[in-house]
């Protein structure tokens, strides 16, 4: 490889790193939190668990489906959690439903106009941010419907075929992660551009969270005060039993 | 809001199946004449070169019909005289080949079987003239099936795989599905043979180098084989070439040709690949990666600059930044003693 190539390749991933960051930031994951995930990302993609005759990244699979069970299990509310879910499900039927009908390869038609690696993410996203209303649900949708996806149909041609298989093996440049990248880029684009049209985000049920009186966390039941010291948020917590904490939200607005 | 995405997803499942309708396209020149055929979707500006190496640009698609218009004569001499420049790291150069459609086969059995499809078995032959050359190939058997649209996210992760190795190649090795075998027959010394279709993507940033690779592939099939290579399509798509240079995509024929003129064709393609790929200095690849990086930088700059224009606080956070940062090197210079 010449020097402009691996130069062009270091680019492009500093690019991935930094995009993955922000894209975790927006998770609701903390500055360090995050780093510490891509870290986990990087360092597990050099390795694979076979599992029979498939080669499971630990990188590229494991740590992101750990991230989205996360993800998940730290979602302020039963509710959130429910509709993280079913945004992997339907994302992940919907998908599947367009690659059914389209291969994407130079055989047979499809649309070309977009990479369907980049198509799936958008896809998911915007199904995930409709149904969570929130980039962290649109980033859940994305990464959570191509991982489940990608399980299931190696399940479904290991069972019906076999032959040797890979999972996540493109370690940080897995489809599933680009995908999951999209969704919240497609997530913030949108929610941005729509809340500064709106001149604000909507008050109601859907609050984010970031404003929402205390922010609770799962150990917290009710808040009773929060105010605005400056940016970040410094929020009081009292808890059912008494417990008081307070903490800096970073989430930004 | 739910029962509009109901709706959406309902209009979806009914639009699908009349959009995937199967279509083969004719590539028209400005005279009339039928050059090819391909069931690519091409656009506005897809570039196709010939196999008398005339360079065409597609012009406009309507109902079945490709127009394009010759855009010159692409010399393919240059890069028999200079080849290009591979560094080769180790004694012997690797080179990666695996199948995004494991079910791709050919006449007079069914065209698309379950894993293991023919496509392996030229795969194979590829895999062992590449070696009679001296190459080492690693040439992943991994399955990818079921053959739809995200076959090439699980090719995805084996092309990432092969990387590992180091390869100066990654082939993806395919057949096409043109059902008019005059496209793609031909013979090789006297033997008859499946032409080779070279596809490069151009949504990635190894475009240029990938197109040159491609056609310097061509002028070495050219000048051992007069017409075992089709043509050359450098149109949209990625089919997982932003992975790495030097990834190509090679279609051996199509499914109404036989196995063994595929095979004819793969047995030839090792010394053509040997030609294309020899070791010491060369023609400097350093232009197309260049402009990967003038491409990759764009895409990141822009990026930011809408990112901060969208975000409410975008530029304020910059500013901050920069009073935070005078504020924090103040303070350290109050505090040295």
């Amino acid at each position: 490889m010449t020097t402009t190539s691996t130069a062009l390749l270091a680019i492009t991933a500093l690019l991935v790193i930094i995009l993955g960051h922000r894209a975790l930031d927006r998770t609701g994951l903390t500055d360090k939190q995050a780093l510490f995930v891509i870290g986990l990302i990087w360092a597990g993609s050099y390795f694979d668990l076979p599992i029979g005759r498939v080669s499971v990244n630990i990188g590229g699979f494991i740590i992101p489906a750990i991230l989205v069970v996360f993800l998940l299990a730290k979602a302020s509310s039963n509710t959130e959690r429910v509709r993280g879910v079913l945004a992997i499900v339907i994302s992940a039927l919907v998908v599947f439903g367009i690659s059914y009908f389209f291969d994407f390869g130079p055989e047979n038609p499809s649309f070309t106009f977009i990479d369907p690696m980049y198509l799936f993410g958008a896809i998911a996203g915007v199904i995930a941010y409709l149904l969570g209303r929130s980039r962290r649900a649109a980033f859940i949708g994305g990464l959570g419907s191509m991982l489940l996806l990608g399980a299931a149909s190696l399940v479904y041609q290991q069972v019906t075929e076999g032959g040797p298989a890979n999972l996540g093996t493109a370690g940080f440049f897995t489809g599933a992660l680009i995908a999951g990248l999209v969704a919240i880029i497609l997530a913030e684009v949108i929610g941005e551009t729509r809340e500064m049209i709106q001149g604000g985000p909507e008050k109601g049920d859907n609050y984010p969270t970031g404003l929402k009186k205390g922010n609770a966390p799962r150990d917290v039941e009710q808040a009773t005060h929060a105010f605005r010291v400056t940016e970040p948020f410094l929020v009081m917590e009292i808890g059912d039993n008494g417990d008081v904490r307070v903490f800096l939200e970073e989430n930004k607005i | 809001m739910k029962s509009k995405l109901i709706l959406l997803l309902i209009l979806l499942i009914v639009a699908l199946p009349s959009l995937a309708e199967y279509k083969i396209y004719d590539l028209i020149d400005e005279k009339g004449n039928k050059l090819t055929q391909t069931s690519l979707e091409l656009t506005t500006g897809d570039v196709y070169i010939s196999a008398d190496n005339k360079e065409y640009e597609v012009v406009s698609v309507e109902n079945g019909q490709v127009k394009v218009r010759q855009t010159g004569v692409v010399d393919l001499s240059t890069y028999l005289t200079m080849p290009l420049d591979i560094q080769v790291g180790g004694s012997k150069p690797v080179i990666g080949i695996y199948h995004t459609h494991s079910d791709e086969s050919y006449l007079p059995g069914e065209a698309s079987r379950p894993y293991p499809g023919e496509i392996y078995d030229v795969g194979k032959a590829l895999k062992e003239s590449l070696e009679a050359e001296g190459f080492e190939v690693k040439w992943s058997q991994a399955n990818h099936n079921p053959h739809d649209g995200t076959a090439y996210n699980r090719s995805r992760d084996t092309a990432a795989k092969l990387l590992r190795y180091n390869p100066v190649t990654l082939i993806d090795v395919h057949r096409d599905a043109i059902p008019d075998p005059n496209i793609y027959k031909t013979d090789v010394n006297g033997q008859s043979a499946a032409k080779v279709r070279i596809v490069t993507g151009k949504q990635n940033q190894n475009r240029t180098n990938n197109f040159e690779f491609a056609k310097a592939i061509k002028a070495h099939a050219d000048n051992n084989y007069p017409g075992i290579i089709e043509g050359i399509f450098w149109a949209k798509g990625n089919y997982n070439q932003d992975i790495g240079p030097r990834t190509i995509l090679l279609e051996f024929g199509t499914h109404v040709l036989t196995l063994d003129d595929a095979l004819v064709s793969a047995r030839k393609f090792g010394a053509v690949i040997a030609q294309t790929l020899p070791q010491g200095g060369g023609r400097s690849e350093r232009s197309g990666a260049r402009s990967g990086i003038f491409w990759v930088l764009l895409i990141g700059i822009v990026g930011t600059a809408i990112f901060l224009l969208i975000n409410k606080n975008g530029l304020e956070a910059f500013k901050n930044l920069g009073e935070r940062l005078t504020h924090s090197l103040r303070r350290r210079r109050r505090e040295k003693p």
